[in-house]
Formats: structure tokens, sequence, C-alpha cells
């Protein structure tokens, strides 16, 4: 009987995580979906000019992606956490996906007028990772922090910190919402000392960074001081890698 | 040309919204409950406000209250966007800081945002 609860309740707090998961993913997604479904209904009546036309089909084109990216950072994030997918850690070099990432955010962060700059403070030694799953853990946050960052550059610190590598994205604005994080990921709630309402996200980003990079061997720090907020994803060295 | 002020914290709703809007009014867009209180602080008389209820640092009701408490905007029609169902927004606190439609964005296309606003001319 008592085995019998436990499972039960088990179950309960499995299908609460699921709901909890499905609900953000929804609620991520609505903003590019509403994104696309305004430029086609702008395409739809209006009198553009061929630039503006273009420019709306670059929207849709845009947003579709974001939405494709999206759903692959969480599909992949639930397939290494349930043991589905396995991850290939190889020796990595950080910059290079860090350089990719920001490429493939560029047009959002034109869209937002933000400006992304990548800083490398000393010579990198490579990181045991996933290429994939870093891509996805950047790809979360930076998408997050130019659509919510309330100044125009959005920096990116890349160092060695005793036997790992740093990725430390900075920037100003409201603080993050420890509180939002723990209650939609009960299970992944690390975070140090974020106390307000972070806008315009639901949290997903800290999902699929939270459980890729402690999949790899890293993990995620959230900080707040004063304005300036911190996103620190701490990645293993590759020589870490030769030892396991 | 009628004025609107148009206040939503995403930059592409707030591109997508305002190039519809333009097709009757005259627009000015703002980003954040700051930048809304702004433009209304330069005098201009804007005939109606469409603004999102979640701004972020200030929610909607804050700069209600704020936008309400002067005689010169007391009166400005008002919608409210919001990507929270209807049923789920204080309605009737809302009501009562003279909001006059309030839309679920998701389903509001920009196009029914300007026949919305031109409505609410009227009200």
């Amino acid at each position: 009987m008592g085995t019998h609860d436990i499972q039960k309740s088990n179950s309960i707090e499995y299908s609460v995580t699921g709901l909890d998961l499905l609900r953000t993913v929804g609620n991520e997604l609505k903003l590019p979906l509403m994104h696309i479904s305004n430029s086609a209904s702008l395409l739809k009546d209006g009198d553009f000019s061929e630039d503006a036309r273009l420019a709306q089909y670059a929207q849709l084109e845009m947003s579709s992606r974001r939405m494709i990216q999206i759903i692959d950072s969480v599909l992949f994030a639930g397939q290494v956490e349930t043991h589905q997918t396995s991850l290939n850690l190889e020796p990595t070099n950080v910059a290079s996906v860090v350089h990719t990432v920001m490429n493939d955010c560029r047009e959002l962060a034109i869209k937002y007028d933000k400006q992304m700059t990548m800083r490398i403070t000393q010579e990198l030694s490579p990181a045991a990772v996933d290429p994939t799953a870093l891509r996805y853990s950047l790809f979360g946050l930076i998408d997050m922090l130019i659509r919510s960052s309330e100044s125009t550059e959005i920096l990116l610190l890349i160092h060695h910190q005793a036997d790992s590598v740093m990725i430390t994205l900075k920037d100003n604005g409201p603080a993050i919402s420890l509180k939002q994080i723990q209650s939609a990921f009960k299970r992944l709630g690390k975070a140090t000392r974020p106390v307000k309402q972070l806008p315009n996200t639901t949290g997903m980003a800290f999902y699929v960074a939270f459980s890729l990079s402690r999949a790899m061997g890293g993990d995620l720090a959230i900080n707040q001081s004063g304005e300036e907020r911190r996103l620190s994803l701490k990645l293993p060295l590759s020589q870490q890698l030769e030892l396991m | 040309m009628k004025k609107a002020l148009l206040i939503e914290p995403d930059a592409i709703l707030l591109e997508q919204y305002g190039h519809k809007l333009a097709d009757y009014f005259e627009v000015t867009r703002a980003l954040t409950a700051q930048q809304a209180l702004d433009s209304l602080d330069t005098g201009v008389k804007f005939e109606v406000i469409v603004m999102d209820f979640d701004l972020g640092r200030n929610n909607g009701v804050e700069l209600l209250h704020e936008i309400r408490s002067y005689d010169d905007w007391i009166h400005i029609p008002l919608i409210m966007l919001s990507s929270v169902p209807k049923n789920r927004l204080p309605q009737s606190k809302l009501a009562r800081y003279g909001v006059v439609n309030l839309l679920y964005k998701p389903q509001t296309a920009p196009g029914e945002l300007l026949i919305q606003a031109r409505r609410a001319l009227t009200s």
C-alpha cells in the first residue's frame, strides 16, 4: 500500500512537471506564432512597397526558424534527460559555437535593436561538450536576453576558471524570477539571488540550459547585482574528458 | 489625422500593429511605460491609446493608474491587449480605469486592432 502510494505520488509529480513544461513551451511558442500570424495577415491585406513586402517575408522566415529552434531544443533536452539520447562529449572550441549561435540570433538582435559582443579574455583550451547541446543551451539564453534586455548591448565573455570554461552572458535589465523558474521546473531550480519578474520570458531557456549543461558535467548560475544580470554557463575542460 | 499611442513591449509586435494602425492614425510607438509617459508628457493630444497589459517592470494597471490620474488624459479611450485570456485578467478593475476593449493578442490580427481602435473613437 505504501509503495503504491509512493508510485502514485511520483506519477502525479511527473504529470505536473510534464504539464508545466507543456504550458511553458506553449507560452514560449505563442510569441513567434503571433509574429507569423500577424505577418501573414498584413501581407494578405496590405498595400506594401516591394521592400516592406520582403521584410514581412523575412519576418515569417525568422519566426518560423525560431519556432523550430525552440521545439528542437526542448525535444533534445527532454530526450537527454530521459536517456533517450546520449550526449557526444568531444573537445570543442567554445568560441566557435558561441560565434555560430550569435550569427543564428543576429536577425533577432537587429529587430530588437540589440548589439551582441563576444570577448575572449585569454587563450582558450577546448571544453568537453556536446556541440549540439551547447548550441541549444546558448541559443535559448541569448534569444531570451535579446527579447528581455533593457540594455542595448549583450556581452558574451569567455574565460577559464579552474578546470572549466565559463561563458558569461551579461546585460542590464530587471532581475530574473527565481520563483518563476522554480515553480515551472521544481527539479531544476538551483539559482542564486534573482528576485523579480523577467518580462517576455517563460523560463524555458533556463530549463534547456540547466538540464543540458548539467548533463555535460557543467552548470548554469544566475546572478543579479543591481541592474546587472549575469548568466554563467560552466563547462568542463577537455582534459576532464581524458580522466573520465 | 487622428493620433494613437501604441504601447507594446515586444519590438516586432509593435512594428506589426503600428504598421496597420498607420493606415488611419498617426501612430506614436512606445516599448515601455516610461516611453509612453514621455510621449504623453509632450502634450500631444492622443485620440486613442492601445496598450499591452504586461509591460515588464510596470504592469499595465500601474500605467493605467498613472494615465487616469491626470485630467488631460483621463478621457482618452483605451484598448488593452493581452497574451493572457480575458477571463484571467482583472476585468472589472480595468473597466473602472476606462478600458473600452480588452483584446486577446493571439487572436487579434493587426487589421482587427485597427477596426477596434477606430470603433473606440466613438465610445
